[in-house]
C-alpha cells in the first residue's frame, strides 16, 4: 500500500458500484493513478464481466475472465446486496463516512430504483462526487433505450465510419466505445475532483457511451456541415473525400504480414525515394494523391511483395517515412520496444497465476502508476467493513448469514 | 459559473490531432490555453480548407475545419521558437504558466533548448506533458509515426475486420483521440498532485502505450497462451444475434445486439417469425451461436423493407438493444445527440457558425460551460505579449518586424 500512497490521486476514496466495461475502466484508471477504489459487487455472481470472454484457465470460475481482470486492477473487492434493505444501509454508511467519489453504470431508471441517482446520493452527502457512466446519459430522448457496445457505436455514428465502403459497417474489435467512455469519465471525474477539493461542493459527472462514440467521429460531421459531402467508411484509409488530400495512409500486405503505410506529410516525396518507382512521381499523382489512391496502393504493393515486414518498416523509417507494423496481440506482448520500457506489468493472481497487464499508459516522473491484481469476489469485505465502518463480530456474521455480503 | 481549471494557464505546442485535442480539453475545463504556433502556420493544402461562400478566401489558414474543431477554447500566439528572442518569450510565458503541453517527436523540445530542466529553471512548479508516439526511450524512440500507424501497432487493427478478410483500422484517428484524452487526464492528475505537495513533474503519454490499454483483455489472455480469434466481423462470442443489417434505402443500416436469453424472447415477440420463435434450441446462447447464419438471414429479410429508425423504434419498444447507424449528416440533427450537446455550435470569426465535437461528460449540476471558437492564426499575439508579459507596443512592433511573431503564416506546408 505504500506505493499507492504516492500516487497523483493519493487519498481519494472511490466506491465503484459500476459493472460492464466503461464504468469499471473509469475506476481502474483512478486506481492506477493512486486512488483507493473499492469495487462493490453483488454477492453470488458479481460483475457481469466475470462471465464474459476471453476466458483464462482459472481455479475459480468467477475469476476466469481476462476482461474482468484487466478492467479491475488495483481495486479492493466488497460484496453488497444493494437490493436488500440491510445492504442499502451499509452502502449509505460507506458513502457517508468513507467515500469521496461514487462511480455508477446504471441507466437513469435503474439508478433511481437503487438509490444510486444523483439526487439520492447528494441528499446523503452534499460534498460527494458522483460519476455516472451509462449508455445514453441521464437525460435526452433515448435515455431509457436498451444499450450495448454495438448500438452505442451505431447511434453515435462511429460504426458508419468503420469498414469497407461497399460492405456493412463494422464494429472495431472489443469494446472501443465503452473504453473511450470510461476514459472520458475518468478525465471528467478528475476535473470535477480538482474543483471539489477547492470548493467542497459536490459534483455530478454524467458521461454517455453514445457520446464517446460520437466524439470518435472527430472531423466527419463538420466536414459534412461545411461541404455538404457525406463522409463514408473507407476501409483502412482516412475518411476524407477531396482527391487532393494527402495519401497514403492505409494498411497493405507485404511478404510476411501487413504494414501500415503512411507518407511523410512534411515531405511526401520521400515515399518516391523509398519505393523507387518513377510512376509515383507523376505530376497528376503528386497533385491529387488521394484521387490516385488505388494506383498508389498497386505501386506500393509491388514493392511490398518483395519485402518482409520488418525490412519494409526499417527501410521506410530510415528515410523518415512513417511505416509501421500491423502487430497481433502476441507480437505486441513480445515487442522489444514495449519490453524495454516495461510497458507490461507481471501480476500474480491466486486463481490464474501470473499474467501480463498493460501498465503505465501515463508515465509520471514523480507519482507512480499502479497495476496490481483485480480482487476476487468479496475478497476484502470483512476488512473493509471493519476498517471503514467498525462492523465486526456478530453484526458482520449476521450480514453474511443474511446473504447481504 | 466557475470551471474546474479556472486560473490554470497552459502553453500548448501541439501538432496534428492528439496534442491539440489534449489542449482543447483543458481549455474546455476552464484553463487559459495559449497555443504557440510556428510561423509556417497551419495546414492549408487546398483540400483542407473550406472556401468562403463568396469564393474570396484571403485567410485559408483560418478556414481549416479540422484544425478549428481541435483548437477551440484557446488563444493563439504565432511565435518563431528558432529565434533566440522567440525562445525567451516562451520561457517568460513558462514563468506565468502551470502546464506546458507538447507532442513533438521525442528530441525536438531538447533541440529547441526547451527540455524539462530548462523549463523548471524558470518555473520550479511547471508541469511538462509530452506526447511522443513511442515515448522518450526504447528501440523505437527515433521512429516517426502518426496516429493511424499506432492503431496498427497496438493490435487493434489486427483484431478488427470482416471474417476471412485482412486487418482493418477503425475509422478516423482512434489512437489519436485516445491519446489526447489520456494526456488531459494525466495533466489534471499532475495538477492535483501539485496542489497537495507543491511539486511539479514530467508527464509522458506515449500513444503506443495508450493504445494497448483498450485491447487489454486480448493481451492479458495472450500472455497466458489464450489466443482470441481475430476479425469476427460484427459477431460477439457471448451475444447472439449481434450484427448490422441492411435496411431500405442506400447505405442504410441498423445494429441489433441481443444480450441474453430474455432479450431473445422479446425480439421474437416483435419479429413474429414462427421459425425462430418456435425453435427451442435458439433459446440459449449456445443454440443461437450455433445457428447465427440462419438467424442473421431471417433478420436481414425482416429489416430489408424497413427504415433503420423503424426497426430501432419497434425493437426498442420491446427493450431490445437496436439502433440506426447514423451518418455524419444525421448526427448533427439527431434529437438525442443534440439534446446531450455532442456537437455544439460556435461562431468562428472567419467561418461563421460551426459545429464542434464536445467531450462525452457533462457536469450535471450546472449548465454547459461556454464553448469558444478556435482562435485566428496569431490572433492573440498583442494581447498575450502586452497584457500578460507587459511588453510595450513598441517592443511588440519590433518583434513583429523581425518576424519573431507573425500575423499570417509564411509559406510552408
Amino acid at each position: 500500500m505504500t506505493t499507492e500512497a504516492l500516487g497523483a490521486l493519493a487519498g481519494v476514496t472511490v466506491l465503484d458500484v459500476s459493472m460492464g466495461v466503461a464504468g469499471p475502466f473509469c475506476g481502474k484508471l483512478l486506481a492506477s493513478l493512486g486512488a483507493t477504489v473499492i469495487k462493490v459487487e453483488s454477492p453470488g455472481r458479481g460483475d457481469s464481466t466475470r462471465g464474459l470472454p476471453p476466458f483464462l484457465p482459472s481455479s475459480d470460475p468467477l475469476d476466469r475472465s481476462a476482461l474482468f481482470h484487466h478492467l479491475n486492477t488495483g481495486k479492493l473487492g466488497l460484496t453488497l446486496d444493494l437490493e436488500s434493505e440491510a445492504g442499502q444501509a451499509v452502502f449509505r454508511r460507506l458513502v457517508s463516512s468513507w467515500a469521496a467519489v461514487v462511480i455508477t453504470s446504471d441507466s437513469y431508471l435503474r439508478a433511481r430504483e437503487l438509490g444510486l441517482d444523483w439526487e439520492s446520493l447528494h441528499a446523503l452527502k452534499t460534498d460527494l462526487l458522483v460519476s455516472a457512466i451509462s449508455d445514453f446519459g441521464m437525460d435526452g430522448p433515448l435515455r431509457d433505450y436498451a444499450g450495448s457496445e454495438l448500438v452505442a457505436l451505431a447511434l453515435g455514428g462511429y460504426l458508419h465510419l468503420t469498414g469497407d465502403p461497399d460492405r456493412e459497417p463494422l464494429k472495431p474489435y472489443g469494446y472501443q466505445a465503452q473504453y473511450h467512455a470510461g476514459l472520458h469519465a475518468a478525465t471528467g471525474t478528475v476535473a470535477a475532483l480538482f474543483r471539489l477539493e477547492a470548493t467542497g461542493k459536490g459534483e455530478f459527472v454524467d458521461t454517455s457511451t453514445v457520446e464517446a462514440a460520437a466524439f470518435l467521429c472527430s472531423a466527419a460531421p463538420g466536414w459534412y456541415y461545411f461541404t455538404g459531402e457525406e463522409p463514408n467508411r473507407v476501409g483502412n484509409r482516412l475518411a476524407n473525400i477531396d482527391p487532393r488530400q494527402f495519401y497514403p495512409s492505409t494498411m497493405r500486405p507485404c511478404r510476411d504480414g501487413w504494414v501500415h503505410a503512411h507518407g511523410n506529410m512534411r515531405d511526401p516525396q520521400l515515399l518516391e525515394v523509398l519505393i523507387g518507382d518513377p510512376e509515383l512521381g507523376r505530376e497528376d499523382i503528386r497533385r491529387e494523391p488521394k484521387g490516385h489512391a488505388d494506383e498508389i496502393d498497386a505501386i506500393m504493393d509491388r514493392w511490398l511483395a518483395g519485402h518482409d515486414r520488418a525490412e519494409a518498416v526499417e527501410l521506410a523509417q530510415t528515410l523518415r517515412v512513417p511505416f509501421t507494423e500491423v502487430f497481433s496481440p502476441d507480437e505486441v506482448l513480445v515487442d522489444p520496444h514495449l519490453a524495454a520500457r516495461g510497458a507490461f506489468a507481471e501480476v500474480e493472481h491466486p486463481s490464474i497465476g501470473v499474467a501480463k497487464f498493460p501498465h503505465a499508459s501515463i508515465r509520471f516522473s514523480v507519482t507512480p502508476w499502479v497495476t496490481t491484481r483485480a480482487p476476487r469476489l468479496g475478497e476484502h469485505t470483512a476488512g473493509i467493513l471493519s476498517d471503514c465502518l467498525g462492523i465486526a463480530g456478530d453484526e458482520l456474521a449476521a450480514l453474511y448469514s443474511a446473504g447481504v455480503i | 459559473m466557475s470551471r474546474p481549471l479556472d486560473g490554470i494557464r497552459v502553453i500548448e505546442i501541439g501538432l496534428a490531432v492528439a496534442g491539440p485535442l489534449a489542449g482543447q480539453i483543458l481549455g474546455d475545463m476552464g484553463a487559459d490555453v495559449i497555443k504557440v504556433e510556428a510561423p509556417f502556420g497551419r495546414p492549408r493544402r487546398p483540400s483542407e480548407f473550406v472556401h468562403s461562400e463568396t469564393g474570396d478566401t484571403p485567410d485559408p489558414w483560418n478556414r481549416v475545419s479540422k484544425f478549428n474543431e481541435l483548437n477551440r477554447s484557446k488563444r493563439s500566439l504565432a511565435l518563431d521558437l528558432s529565434h533566440a528572442k522567440g525562445k525567451e518569450i516562451l520561457l517568460s510565458l513558462v514563468e506565468v504558466s502551470d502546464i506546458v503541453l507538447e507532442n513533438f517527436s521525442s528530441r525536438v523540445m531538447g533541440n529547441l533548448g526547451l527540455s524539462y530542466e530548462s523549463l523548471k529553471a524558470r518555473n520550479p512548479r511547471i508541469i511538462l506533458v509530452s506526447m511522443p508516439g513511442f515515448g522518450t526511450d526504447g528501440p523505437y524512440v527515433s521512429r516517426v509515426v502518426y496516429g493511424p500507424g499506432i492503431d496498427a501497432m497496438s493490435g487493434l487493427a489486427h483484431m478488427s475486420g470482416y471474417v476471412g478478410g485482412g486487418p482493418l483500422k477503425p475509422g478516423n484517428h482512434y489512437c489519436d483521440q485516445n491519446a489526447g484524452v489520456f494526456a488531459a487526464l494525466g495533466a489534471m492528475a499532475a495538477l492535483r498532485h501539485r496542489r497537495r505537495t507543491g511539486e511539479g513533474q514530467q508527464v509522458e503519454l506515449a500513444m503506443f502505450e495508450g493504445g494497448i490499454q483498450t485491447i487489454g483483455e486480448a493481451l492479458v489472455a495472450a500472455s497466458v497462451g489464450v489466443s482470441v480469434q481475430a476479425r469476427q466481423g460484427n459477431r460477439h462470442e457471448a451475444m447472439a444475434p449481434h450484427g448490422v443489417f441492411k435496411c431500405e434505402g442506400e447505405n442504410n443500416w441498423v445494429a441489433i445486439a441481443v444480450r441474453d436469453d430474455d432479450e431473445w424472447l422479446r425480439l421474437c415477440t416483435v419479429l413474429e417469425i414462427a421459425a425462430l420463435a418456435a425453435d427451442n434450441s435458439l433459446q440459449t446462447l449456445q443454440g443461437r451461436l450455433a445457428n447465427q447464419d440462419h438467424i442473421e438471414a431471417e433478420l436481414s429479410a425482416w429489416c430489408a423493407p424497413q427504415t433503420p429508425k423503424d426497426v430501432e423504434a419497434r425493437l426498442q419498444a420491446a427493450q431490445v438493444s437496436a439502433g440506426a447507424v447514423l451518418r455524419p449528416s444525421q448526427m448533427l440533427s439527431d434529437p438525442h445527440l443534440t439534446h446531450r450537446g455532442s456537437h455544439p455550435y460556435v461562431h468562428h470569426e472567419s467561418m461563421g457558425k460551426s459545429p464542434v465535437p464536445a467531450v462525452a461528460w457533462h457536469f450535471g449540476t450546472e449548465p454547459a460551460p461556454p464553448t469558444n471558437p478556435a482562435p485566428l492564426f496569431g490572433g492573440d499575439n498583442a494581447e498575450i505579449l502586452g497584457s500578460l508579459l507587459g511588453y510595450s507596443a513598441g517592443v511588440i512592433e519590433t518583434l513583429h518586424q523581425s518576424r519573431t511573431i507573425v500575423d499570417s503564416p509564411t509559406s510552408g506546408v
